[in-house]
């Protein structure tokens, strides 16, 4: 094994807490379920931890923890765009944010639990000495709890996705059309005086305001 | 007001060949041609090259901003490559423009620019709500027109007619007084992008880059007058450019990756050439055109690719395999007075539009209104000026500047 490659791998697994560790201040601060907020602060403290275990790990071997590898910004890019989703589009109700939150953290986790779980095969294949027991003790310590990021995560969504589907009452009906132009929007609802399709000087030819078909890619 | 035939194409943007991206590179010499003649224009032609400009430097601009955001060195290399096209068109195009044309002249005509082209799209958009949105626009513009033509004709004593050539009005419009707005009441409801339909994006896109142009030279130009009544007006009308583009930027559908709106970009600047090439009736400068049409058919083809490549979208899927080009330079005066008989006061909020009486007392543009206009406002002490003045009404085109002066005056005394 190249160290080098290991090392790689570290600073993109501890970019991979540092990441959820912004995950979790984000969602908690907005998250209305008792639950979620308070096993948000829980795992985020613990991933807080994940974050300095993986600091010392990569200490120990000799690697430089502000080091940051290219598989690292990958997953730095990745796990913003988790977060830029709802910049880029909304408006979400609060129960529909609170469950996309809860579904970023599941994909979160899933790739952190991941990383874990392939330092753990690593170890058990490693001889013995000074990595394979500074990564036995860092696994022993993480590995668990990592289990239970996910497996919560995972039960947890389900659980809110089965009673927003079963008890939740229906979403208001112009919640949409209050930030997108839809395609049912009267106009006149919106507009005292519209310019009337026939008051359009017969030179300009309008192309009657037939809904557009939504844009699908075509099989090649 | 006899309206010419119209005359649509339809190409095969994807299809159509183009030149070459490694022949579109031109030297000094090739780029700057000589400027047109500001007194045998036509003031379409004029038009056409003000949209151009504004066009490029929109393609320009975004460009970059996409450069600044992606790692992809293929989609670098390719950025810069027609970046540095865009670049050089631009120039062509700017440069057309003559040194004897004054900033002032050129203003009027940049309105010239913004009524003609946005009353054309208005009329042409399929989409009712975006209509509304550029009927909202329209007025405003117009209004800007009436003010810097009294600011010419005291400032420089030129009839802002000989720019207008007779085919767009001289008249208040909503006051440019009550353009300045609270920045949040600008922002609109966008479209979808995979329900909108091509036209819509391409008018949206084309009126924003064309906006953009307008604050540009409006911030960058005002300062060069003495005369504080006129670095006055331009700063309040260029404040009102930046309104303009909030208001239509705010059209645009965030979720449009960066890759989509290049495509989108070039596509708009294929329709825009189309139509400056159809229309053009100096020929030494549609054949300017006609080149530079079939430079952004080549841009636009590559970025079609790069779409498929990278996001698995054929573009034609997004924006049609057809593309129809119907619009032109051409009078809309009936067109606007009819908006402006009913929608002058309108005003706008919460991404809809009310009457003024209607608007409520929490509306955040007064606030705002108040606190801008709280010693004085140039767009009116403009009109003040030219009424106090005594020389007798003599220079051709003074009888009409008299009588948007009086409506101007009468608008402001009703409130
Ligand atoms: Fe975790
Ligand atoms: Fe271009
Ligand atoms: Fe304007
Ligand atoms: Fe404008
Ligand atoms: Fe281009």
């Amino acid at each position: 094994m190249h160290k080098a490659v290991l090392l790689d791998k570290l600073s993109e697994f501890l970019m991979v807490e540092q990441c959820g560790w912004q995950l979790y201040r984000v969602v908690q601060s907005r998250a209305q379920d008792a639950e979620l907020r308070e096993r948000y602060a829980e795992f985020g403290a613990e991933t807080d931890r994940h974050r300095t275990i993986l600091i010392e790990l990569i200490t120990q071997l000799g690697g430089d923890p502000d080091y940051i590898s290219p598989t690292a910004r990958v997953a730095q890019a990745k796990s913003e765009a988790l977060l830029q989703s709802v910049l880029v589009c909304g408006p979400l109700s609060d129960k529909e944010m609170e469950a996309n939150d809860l579904e970023n953290v599941l994909l979160a986790e899933t790739k952190d639990h991941a990383d874990w779980h392939l330092l753990s095969e690593l170890t058990e294949q490693l001889p013995k000495g000074k990595t394979r027991t500074a990564l036995e003790n860092a696994v022993s310590q993480v590995e668990p709890q990592e289990d239970e990021h996910l497996e919560w995560a995972a039960s947890k969504l389900a659980a809110l996705g089965l009673a927003a589907l079963t008890t939740e009452a229906p979403p208001d009906p112009l919640r949409l059309e209050r930030s997108v132009i839809t395609p049912g929007v009267k106009v006149k609802q919106v507009h005292p005086a519209p310019v009337s399709l026939r008051s359009l000087l017969d030179a300009a030819k309008v192309p009657a305001s037939e809904p557009a078909p939504a844009s699908r890619t075509s099989a090649m | 007001m006899a309206s010419p035939a119209v005359e649509s194409v339809t190409l095969e943007p994807w299809k159509e060949p183009g030149i070459p991206l490694e022949d579109q590179y031109r030297s000094w010499k090739q780029r700057v041609k000589a400027p047109y003649d500001k007194h045998e224009v036509d003031a379409y032609t004029r038009t056409r090259v003000i949209l151009m400009n504004g066009v490029e430097n929109g393609a320009w601009n975004f460009s970059h901003h996409f450069s600044r955001s992606t790692d992809n060195f293929e989609i670098r290399s390719l950025l810069a490559r027609t970046r540095m096209v865009e670049q050089q068109q631009q120039t062509t195009i700017n440069w057309l423009n003559p040194a004897d044309q004054s900033v002032l002249e050129t203003t009027i005509a940049y309105e010239q620019v913004a009524i003609d082209l946005t009353a054309y799209f208005a009329r042409n958009e399929p989409d009712p709500f975006v209509r509304e949105a550029f009927n909202f626009g329209l007025l405003e513009d117009f209004d800007h027109l009436y003010r810097y033509s009294e600011l010419l004709d005291y400032l420089e004593g030129k009839d802002p007619d000989t720019i207008l050539q007779g085919r767009t009005e001289i008249f208040p419009g909503r006051p440019t007084s009550e353009h300045h707005n609270d920045p949040e009441v600008r922002l609109l409801r966008h479209y979808e992008k995979n329900r909108a339909l091509p036209l819509s994006k391409l008018h949206t896109l084309t009126l924003l880059c064309g906006e953009q142009q307008t604050y540009n030279f409006y911030k960058e130009h005002g300062p060069e007058y003495g005369n504080r009544q006129a670095r006055e007006l331009y700063a309040e009308i260029g404040e009102v450019e930046e309104e303009h583009v909030t208001f239509y930027e705010s059209l645009l559908d965030p979720t449009e990756t960066l890759l989509q709106r290049q495509v989108q970009h070039q596509l708009m600047e294929v329709y825009n050439y189309q139509h400056c090439y159809a229309h053009e009736t100096d020929e030494r400068i549609r054949l300017i055109w006609d080149e530079f049409l079939h430079m952004e058919l080549e841009h636009l083809q590559l970025w079609g690719q790069m779409l498929l490549k990278y996001e698995g979208i054929e573009p034609e899927a997004l924006f049609g395999d057809t593309l129809t080009v119907e619009f032109r330079f051409q009078e809309n005066q009936g067109y606007v007075r009819k908006v402006l008989e009913q929608q002058m006061d309108l005003r706008q909020w919460n991404s809809e539009w009310q009457d003024k009486a209607d608007v409520s007392s929490e509306w955040p543009s007064h606030r705002y209104r108040d606190l801008v206009n709280a010693d004085g406002v140039p767009s009116e002490e403009i009109v003040d000026l030219q009424a106090m003045r005594q020389d007798p009404p003599e220079r051709p085109g003074d009888d009409l500047l008299a009588r948007a002066r009086e409506a101007a005056l009468k608008i402001r005394e009703r409130g």
